[in-house]
């Protein structure tokens, strides 16, 4: 059994089909490992609602109580929520389990520090090598206690509300179409709508650990539920979150669902308004239209690695205002180090109703631009194989783009980029490409498909053969 | 025959925490016991609680992890007596309880009960299924992984025991739940019957375990293991300055009891046992009390009394409930401090046997002391003999063969070790110890030098095959 493969932390926390690579044993191991590195501290530890959530949740908090940690059970609740009570709680940690958008099989774990923010490389690696490694277990009188308490959704709720204008808010009378995905965001989330003094119509509001009724994952594709509703209903706007809450996706009042891109170059755009300018931290596959707006609202631009712990270590750095992902994640640092929703939807709300505009408005002066994806399956073994030989053939083959290597292979060009990434929390190599024009969008991203599928099958066919 | 087993002991899964009884056992047996169930429920349903010691609650998560694993549902029941966490689940229809608790052990062990519906704890047959699956139990797929739920068991508990019982006079008691799971219960359960309680070792506590407790001087052989968490000088003490009618002393997790006597004398649970068979006998109009072999034969001797046999089985609460079932006794004990009333459910329960030597005295009309000194003063004793685990099985061949060739010897049973029964009503039990490389050896007689004799006799011929 030694030297067994053991779930490790991709991009966002460590993720895993449950019981198969991600098996109560290993939650116990990390859980001890959490522990002996936050010391024996308080940790909170809190929950989506997957099937698989309860029994991650109590082989965690025995390994935590091994540890010698006082865990204090907050129970399942809204992921913006956890980041932001152990921020403004004095504890020591907070464990999370959560398969934020991934398919209901899958779940996983985040560990967040006191500060609310995704524990950084350094205290990853720690935690990995104490699972392999486990430190001598402490004496029968120095095992860790567990506590349960109420309140970790309610509160957020509470403050969230309270940070907002919400008298303002009311005012506007705002129609709002909320899909809440079936999720853990139920029903928090929709009381924080109450809150904020909107009236709301729910979507997907029956909370199902199968997810009955969308994919958690949050693409414009996904979401033609809440675009038609929104026009059907003549709604102010739409919020649409992932199974966890974190992410969120705008649509506006014509019921035209905004590219996480979009949505948060409009977050962005707010932040640099409120706070007279700033940085903001996104990562290498955001859209160019961020730039541009950038430019125009005294902002600048970090560009990070994917995935919330780079996005975060880069704010830290650079006291960056804002920080966001395509993928819909809005990271507002000055309240809290994870994605929040609510307070992308209260900020959105806020503005609305100061300048009397509607989204729309805000939508039509961005310049537009076309993006391609896709995703295409390819083992982690195989992912640092395929990298070496994409950036090999590009520079060969395309000599004049400017090439970016900080997560993946980014080929800019006067026109357009394209990118290329392994993914880090899946068994999948991504392409993503993006330009004004959208045939040019097209054929960018034809490029890295064909580059991508000669390396895939040829490292494919190579490890075949040294299987035997 | 009882299948060998690396797992189970006498009473169910136990040893040393992180070491032997860790986290990923928790989870593996979690695993095992939601397959077993499986294989007859679609959805099974299980009850855990814990007692009082600091490692109860990281063991119960991890086992919670592996019965979710497993497709099992889960009743939280908390921290809560073995009895009344099995009386419960039993009741709200969970297929089983499992209780982590290593009992009377020192704090820095612990382990695993199991009992059915009815509190019967896990047959042999069940136990052996759980040591083959342990090793080969997987999850079942994502849709079926199972979800929790919490109850409450003391308050349902407490409500059966009271109608389970009657008490008609007010008596005065004084409990030591030893900072056990018994302090959440007996003397809410005393009170509630009435009784003016002075309550030691409340609350429930795992880190001030073995707190205060003295070397004491206690002669009896059947309450020596008590000595380990009770502090039974100061209970003795205490139940003479109150003037109390009796005394009680739980274990860690209360499905035992010890009692003292109104002179404050700690009564050996034979004696006890033989009080409560006598009561028992004489008012429920059963015909059978059930017990093991270890036990004196005062028992049989207030058996006789009434007409009524005695029947015996191998040591272990397992056993003797069974046993109970097979004969339909109307009452099944251990010297050791379990006792099972069938009428209300086959766990060992010692709030309930509490309640019941109450009953008793209500009864009697006489003090406890007055009923002890009625019973015959029978002798026993206790030694060791240093034996290797490998000999152990020749060694006792070699016993069984040279005690049946005893002219003065009835009869001779090999239920657990070997017994001899003599003419005279004394008898020798001579049993491997299934956790230490020794042979015990008990023996009874009316008296001290018969005893003595006999002790002799059976050290002599154990020694004689020790290599």
């Amino acid at each position: 059994m030694e030297g067994e493969w053991r779930p490790r932390f991709g991009s966002s926390g460590i993720r895993g089909r449950v019981a198969e690579e991600l098996a109560p044993n290993d939650a116990w191991f990390l859980g001890n490992s959490i522990a002996t590195v936050f010391k024996k501290g308080s940790i909170l530890l809190c929950s989506d609602h997957r099937t698989s959530s309860p029994l991650l949740v109590h082989s965690l908090a025995s390994g935590l109580m091994v540890g010698g940690a006082l865990v204090i059970q907050g129970g399942q609740v809204i992921t913006p929520a956890v980041s932001f009570y152990v921020r403004n709680h004095q504890l020591s940690a907070a464990v999370l389990v959560t398969g934020s958008h991934n398919s209901p099989q899958i779940n996983g774990l985040e560990v967040l520090a006191g500060d609310g923010a995704p524990v950084d490389r350094t205290i990853e690696q720690r935690i990995e090598e104490l699972a392999l490694n486990p430190p001598n277990p402490l004496p029968w009188d120095q095992q860790g206690e567990t506590t349960s308490i109420d309140g970790v959704g309610q509160f957020w709720v509470d403050k969230v509300t309270r940070i907002m204008n919400t008298a303002l808010i009311q005012k506007q009378n705002f129609r709002v179409a909320v899909d809440v995905c079936n999720g853990s965001a139920i029903p928090w989330l929709l009381d924080l709508f109450q809150g904020f003094g909107c009236q709301y119509i729910g979507i997907n509001t029956e909370q199902t650990p199968h997810f009955s009724g969308r994919s958690p994952n949050l693409t414009v594709d996904l979401l033609g539920d809440i675009s038609q509703t929104v026009q059907e209903q003549k709604c102010d706007l739409g919020i649409a979150v992932d199974g966890d809450g974190d992410r969120v996706f705008l649509v506006d009042e014509r019921g035209q669902v905004l590219p996480g891109d979009v949505s948060g170059t409009i977050f962005a755009r707010l932040e640099l308004e409120r706070r007279g300018g700033g940085k903001i931290v996104t990562p290498i596959n955001t859209s160019n239209v961020v730039y541009d707006m950038a430019k125009e609202f005294k902002g600048e631009i970090v560009s990070s690695r994917i995935g919330p712990p780079a996005i975060v270590a880069k704010i830290k750095a650079h006291q960056a205002i804002f920080g966001f992902e395509e993928s819909g994640k809005a990271i507002y640092p000055h309240i809290n180090y994870l994605s929040d929703s609510g307070l992308a939807s209260g900020y959105i709300l806020e503005y609305l109703a100061q300048n009397d505009l509607s989204l729309s408005a805000l939508v039509d002066e961005l310049p537009e631009y076309h993006q391609v994806k896709q995703s295409l399956d390819c083992p982690d073994s195989m992912k640092g194989s395929v990298m070496k030989h994409l950036i090999k053939a590009f520079k060969v083959d395309f000599p004049s783009a400017e090439f970016v290597t900080v997560d993946g292979i980014k080929m800019i060009f006067d026109d357009g980029w394209l990118l290329l990434r392994p993914s880090g929390t899946e068994p999948k190599f991504k392409v993503f490409s993006e330009s004004h024009y959208e045939p040019r969008a097209q054929e960018l991203f034809q490029i890295g498909l064909t580059y991508l599928h000669e390396a895939l099958s040829r490292y494919s066919k190579m490890k075949n053969m040294s299987g035997d | 025959m009882v299948p060998s087993s690396s797992l189970f002991g006498s009473s169910g899964i136990r040893g040393l925490v992180n070491e032997f009884v860790t986290g990923p056992l928790a989870i593996r047996i979690g695993l095992a016991v939601a397959q077993l169930f499986r294989k007859k429920h679609s959805k099974p349903c299980i009850t855990v609680g814990h007692d009082h010691r600091t490692t109860g609650p990281m063991l119960t998560s991890a086992l919670i992890s592996g019965l979710l694993t497993g497709g099992s549902q889960v009743q939280i029941a908390g921290m809560a007596p073995t009895p009344a966490i099995a009386y419960v689940g039993g009741k709200q229809g969970a297929n089983a309880a499992i209780i982590v608790t290593a009992s009377h052990n020192p704090p820095e062990y612990n382990g695993f009960k199991f009992h059915n519906p009815d509190g019967a704890g896990f047959s042999a047959e069940q136990q052996a299924k759980i040591e083959n699956l342990i090793d080969s139990s997987g999850p079942v797929s994502w849709e079926h992984f199972g979800s929790t739920s919490s109850i409450e068991p003391i308050p349902a508990y407490i409500e059966a025991i009271e109608n389970a019982c009657t008490i008609t006079q007010s008596h005065r008691i004084v409990l030591d739940a030893a900072l056990g799971a018994g302090g959440l219960v007996t003397p809410l359960l005393l009170d509630k019957l009435e009784a003016k309680v002075t309550a030691i070792g409340v609350p429930p506590s795992g880190k001030n375990y073995a707190q205060n407790i003295p070397q004491s001087k206690i002669q009896s052989a059947a309450a020596a293991e008590w000595q380990h968490f009770v502090n039974l000088d100061k209970l003795s003490a205490l139940v003479q300055t109150k003037n109390a009618e009796v005394g009680f002393a739980h274990d860690g997790d209360a499905d035992r009891i010890l009692a003292v006597d109104d002179k404050g004398r700690i009564l050996a649970g034979d004696t006890l046992l033989a009080l409560v068979a006598d009561y028992y006998l004489a008012t429920k109009g059963g015909k059978v009390i059930a017990t093991t072999v270890s036990s004196s034969s005062v028992v049989d001797y207030v058996a006789k009394k009434h007409d009524a046999s005695v029947v015996r089985c191998r040591v272990g609460d397992v056993f003797v409930s069974n046993l109970v079932k097979e004969h339909k006794a109307v009452l099944g004990a251990e010297p050791s401090g379990p006792f099972i009333f069938p009428e209300v459910h086959y766990c060992p329960d010692g709030p309930l046997a509490a309640c019941k030597v109450l009953e008793l005295l209500d009864w009697a009309k006489r003090p406890l002391s007055a009923l002890v000194n009625e019973l015959p003063e029978m002798h026993l004793l206790r030694a060791s003999v240093k034996c290797p685990n490998d000999v152990k099985p020749d060694v006792m061949e070699y016993v069984a063969n040279i005690l049946d060739g005893w002219s003065e010897v009835e009869e001779v049973s090999q239920l657990d070790g070997v017994r001899a029964s003599f003419s005279d009503t004394s008898w020798i039990l001579i049993r491997p110890s299934g956790t230490e490389p020794v042979i015990r050896i008990t023996v009874e007689a009316q008296s001290a030098r018969r005893a003595k004799e006999l002790l002799r006799k059976a050290e002599r011929a154990t020694q004689q095959r020790i290599p």
